[in-house]
């Protein structure tokens, strides 16, 4: 079947992103906390919404945090009996009100803007194109950071004039604290790119936010600032990790509430920074500190951390004996107290040593250990880390030949659970051409997402018409009918490749490749949803 | 319907809407002294003078109400083609010229000659047609084709002034259009002429273009607009009413530049008060009937309905908002009716919104406009840089309704009521 170069797809919207990181909807769930005040700006809110519905009207809310927000929204989604429709205005053009026309849904009972960006010229366009606000089905609440309060009302007297009531909702401490606290406990998700971005953005904003309530320099902010530290580091933002781990150290050697163990993780943390910075000598000195603490309050699965982290930085030096020294010790604690993930990882270090070494039965064996502890315990980014890190190893020895299979293999795990970047990266270091996904598929994405969350019955009935008639547009073409056919097949319950694939071409084949893939595994589906993203973006 | 219930009062106060249509009918309070009357008397006096009439007012206080009363009188519609045209839906409000104005009004009036079924010459369309699109034009919108003129020039003034116009959208056309008919301003001058004729012997009408959003540019492009171009705004030969903003009035060079214009008239704000302060019954009246018009009086006790009136400044819409304020807040404790305490929560929403705007400056100024009841002369462009603070603090203080005019035969200023609770 032939393709022509300038295939056209039925467009379907996907639902607006999430507004918070994934990993902190936990946050949505937790009690809602304000003061009095609050309170009843909630619920005059709720009424209004109530009276309006069916009827245009403009509604100001006033926020001081974006959690805040957030969880005011779901709480208002929570109370009314109706449907919300929450719009990013990053994705509006300046003149935004004939978009917020153009999106607003029928059906919906109220429309809530949040994010709008550069307000000194979006509140010219608004100030002129007020009446638009007329023509729009429901009412709208406009959710405004607090400080952005003057600049609208004086930038945009007339649209001002139009509001019906604004709402003010500040920061109340117990909330921050108690949301705070969950989020230290629990930390946030960290798996992929986008995850451990969007939770560097709320560990930034929980400081922020504890900063204002006046509980920046508390043990819990120390250990925000810790975690933060370590997902900067994850993130390869070296300096900015250092500067939040020197700030949680600062806290902890000034709080009244001094925490040993806290100190030793930070102390831990900074190190193991330091070592990215080449600072080697300043991360022995953090280690060993930490070591120490660690003893004293007796923590063996910190000392075995710390161990190990010795070990990774004497092997680097090539002090190959003191580096063996130090993972024997950090081994012996984790098998000792079954702590499985530490025992894989220093296994794997053992067997990269051991390469180093010369000793290439132990090097493979230790490898294959270390990779069978972290298949039983499930951990396939450690899998795929275990054998692209032995790769490089061969590489940076010049085997290049013999590192390519660990190489491969590593990249097809890491693709598989969606880390397309280190699944890239660990192509290009086996000399491989990278696997580009077919830009027709790419363009698809907002659809396959869409459709995927039809699969999985989370997007039901009416809500779902525009997907199946998608379809049904695209079963009318000649490119498209076959893959339209196995995509419908999807939603009818068929999950087997075999079946559904026979018939595809290439390119449908990734699509459906894609879909599948997204329906099993939650990683895959965000690497789907970033695609969308990325392609309503172009 | 007057609202029988607090409900249904919400939805009748609504900030969001000038009265017009049935509302207008049934809503609708007529005040005295009211300047309506008198530019309908100067348009139906002698429709065929090209007079240019500039309308202001505090906003909210019921200008695009009047207006609307105005463009849909049955006199005025029989002796007018109406051009009703709101700048922002043809033009970028953030670059405005008056090169794009003169192209807007041409567009507007040949738009609604057009939809009127006013029938225009072959020539006419021609000569627009060749004005607008000649073969080596590098702007190249449309080209010549089979089509008759007058399609091409629909077609034209669409992708031209359209709300996806050019004019509109793209900044680079506006330049080129800028600076290729800045010499020629006099031929977008004849094509209005020429148009306003066609209309006037096709249908025995004059035309009204009535530009309802000009008093919503900053007062930087208001003033670039009305005093640097005003002989190009008051050339077309036609009658025009410009809304511009209030504050216009209060520089030093408005009384100048207002000569070039026929006329220009304030919508006052009702008084509520009067000057010594002691209340203005006649005014509290109209605003009582504003509220009478929409919803069952027993839904508001006669003591928050004073305090309301008294809190809104005479200012139409600021009383809409209190109003439905009221309404709102008393659902929430469950009242059905509307007392003072309530009424008093409502003007503390207000209050508390313009603590959070006001600047030290601006108080300043507020306290000697309570003290004067008077606000200087205000040099926009040849002021002293040491004026300059307090100049600009007074111009945003007109702007955010901070300081109210009462005017007719007793003319003066005061700070609103609810921000001089803050004083």
């Amino acid at each position: 079947m032939g393709r022509t170069s300038d295939r056209r797809y039925p467009v379907v919207e996907t639902a607006p992103p999430p507004f918070l990181p994934e990993g902190s909807a936990g946050i949505l769930a937790e009690p809602l906390a304000l003061d009095a005040e609050g309170l009843e700006a909630l619920h005059s809110l709720c009424t209004a919404l109530t009276s309006l519905r069916g009827h245009p009207g403009l509604l100001l809310a006033l926020y001081d945090s974006p959690l805040l927000r957030d969880r005011l929204i779901a709480e208002t989604a929570a109370r009314l009996d109706g449907r919300l429709q929450v719009l990013d205005a990053r994705k509006a053009p300046p003149d935004l009100l004939p978009w917020l026309v153009s999106v607003a849904s029928p059906e919906t009972d109220a429309l809530f803007v949040v994010n709008l960006q550069n307000i000194s010229v979006a509140a010219q366009y608004l100030n002129y194109r007020r009446e638009i606000l007329t023509q729009l089905p429901c009412p709208v609440v406009f959710w405004l950071p607090y400080d952005k309060e003057e600049e609208l009302h004086r930038l945009a007297p007339d649209f001002w004039a139009f509001r019906r009531q604004t709402f003010v909702f500040r920061l109340f401490a117990p909330w921050v604290l108690r949301v705070s606290q969950k989020v230290a406990e629990t930390g946030a998700r960290a798996e992929t790119p986008e995850s451990r971005r969007a939770s560097i953005s709320l560990y930034r904003q929980l400081l922020s936010d504890l900063e204002h309530t006046g509980a920046g320099k508390t043990l819990l902010a120390a250990r925000l600032r810790r975690q933060l530290g370590d997902l900067l580091r994850r993130e390869g933002l070296w300096n900015e990790s250092r500067s939040e781990l020197e700030q949680a150290l600062a806290i902890l050697e000034t709080s009244a509430e001094g925490d040993t163990w806290e100190r030793a993780e930070a102390l831990h943390s900074f190190g193991l920074t330091l070592y990215y910075l080449d600072e080697l000598d300043r991360a022995v000195a953090s280690y060993a500190a930490a070591l120490e603490l660690f003893r004293a309050v007796g923590d063996r699965l910190g000392e075995a951390n710390v161990q190990k982290a010795l070990g990774d930085l004497a092997r680097r030096e090539d002090r190959l004996g003191e580096a063996r020294k130090h993972y024997e010790a950090a081994l012996a604690i984790y098998q000792d107290i079954g702590a499985r993930l530490g025992e894989a990882n220093t296994l794997a270090g053992l067997s990269r040593l051991a390469l180093r070494e010369g000793r290439e039965e132990e090097a493979r064996a230790l490898l294959q250990q270390a990779v069978d502890r972290h298949v039983a315990i499930d951990d396939r980014y450690s899998v795929a880390a275990d054998l692209g890190n032995f790769g490089l190893a061969l590489r940076e020895m010049g085997r290049q030949e013999e590192a390519r299979p660990y190489l491969l293999q590593a990249a097809e795990i890491f693709a598989q659970i969606g880390l397309s970047e280190l699944a890239a990266q660990a192509l290009q270091a086996a000399g491989a051409e990278a696997v580009s996904l077919h830009p027709a598929v790419a363009r698809m994405a907002p659809l396959l997402l869409a459709l995927v969350a039809v699969a999985a019955g989370e997007i039901r009935g009416e809500a779902a018409r525009p997907v199946r008639e998608a379809l049904a547009a695209m079963a009318q073409t000649q490119d498209w009918a076959a893959l339209a056919g196995a995509l419908q097949r999807v939603l009818d319950g068929e999950r087997e490749w075999d079946a559904l694939a026979q018939g595809l071409d290439e390119i449908d084949q990734q699509a459906l490749a894609l879909v599948l893939a997204a329906l099993q595994d939650p990683q895959a589906r965000q690497l789907l949803r970033g695609l969308a993203a990325e392609a309503v973006h172009e | 319907m007057i609202a029988r219930n607090l409900d249904e009062a919400y939805l009748a106060f609504d900030p969001l809407k000038p009265l017009s249509g049935e509302q207008l009918q049934s809503y609708y309070v007529s005040r005295d002294p009211n300047p309506i009357d008198r530019i309908r008397a100067i348009l139906l006096g002698s429709p065929d003078t090209p007079d240019k009439i500039l309308f202001t007012g505090h906003r909210g206080c019921g200008k695009s109400t009047e207006l609307n009363r105005l463009l849909t009188d049955p006199d005025i519609q029989r002796t007018f083609l109406v051009v009703p045209f709101s700048l922002a839906d043809m033009l970028d409000p953030l670059d405005l010229g008056y090169v794009d104005l003169l192209i807007a009004v041409e567009a507007g009036l040949y738009r609604v000659a057009r939809e009127n079924d006013v029938e225009v010459s072959e020539d006419l369309a021609r000569l627009l047609a060749d004005f607008w699109m000649p073969q080596s034009e590098p702007v190249g919108f449309l080209k010549k084709g089979k089509d008759s003129p007058l399609e091409l020039l629909d077609r034209w003034f669409e992708a031209l002034v359209g709300p996806y116009g050019k004019l509109r959208l793209e900044a680079a056309s506006r330049e080129h259009l800028r600076r290729a008919l800045a010499s020629t301003v006099s031929l977008l001058i004849t094509h209005i002429a020429l148009l306003a004729a066609t209309v006037r012997s096709k249908t025995g009408r004059s035309v009204l273009v009535a530009i309802d959003d000009l008093d919503k540019p900053d007062i930087a492009t208001a003033q670039e607009l009305f005093y640097r171009h005003a002989t190009a705004l008051t050339q077309p030969p036609c009658k025009i009413l410009y809304t511009i903003p209030i504050a216009l009035l209060y520089t030093a060079e408005f009384r100048p530049v207002s000569r070039n214009f026929s006329g220009w008239f304030v919508l006052p704000n009702i008084k509520v008060y009067h000057r010594d302060g002691s209340p203005h019954e006649a005014g509290r009246a109209v605003m009582r009937e504003m509220v009478q018009r929409r919803m069952d009086l027993r839904l508001i006790t006669p003591e928050a309905l004073d305090f309301l009136i008294g809190m809104s400044g005479g200012v139409m819409r600021e009383m809409t908002t209190l109003m439905q304020l009221a309404c709102n807040e008393a659902r929430v404790v469950g009242k059905h009716q509307i007392d003072l305490p309530i009424a008093q929560k409502a003007v503390a929403f207000i209050r508390n919104e313009y603590l959070r705007s006001l600047r030290v400056e601006h108080y300043q100024q507020l306290r000697l406009v309570a003290r004067d009841k008077q606000v200087r002369e205000i040099h926009r462009i040849q002021r002293r840089p040491e004026e300059e603070e307090s100049e600009l603090a007074l111009l945003e203080l007109l702007h955010n309704l901070s300081v109210l005019e009462y005017c007719n035969e007793d003319s003066w200023w005061d700070v609103h009521p609810i921000v001089a609770t803050l004083l």
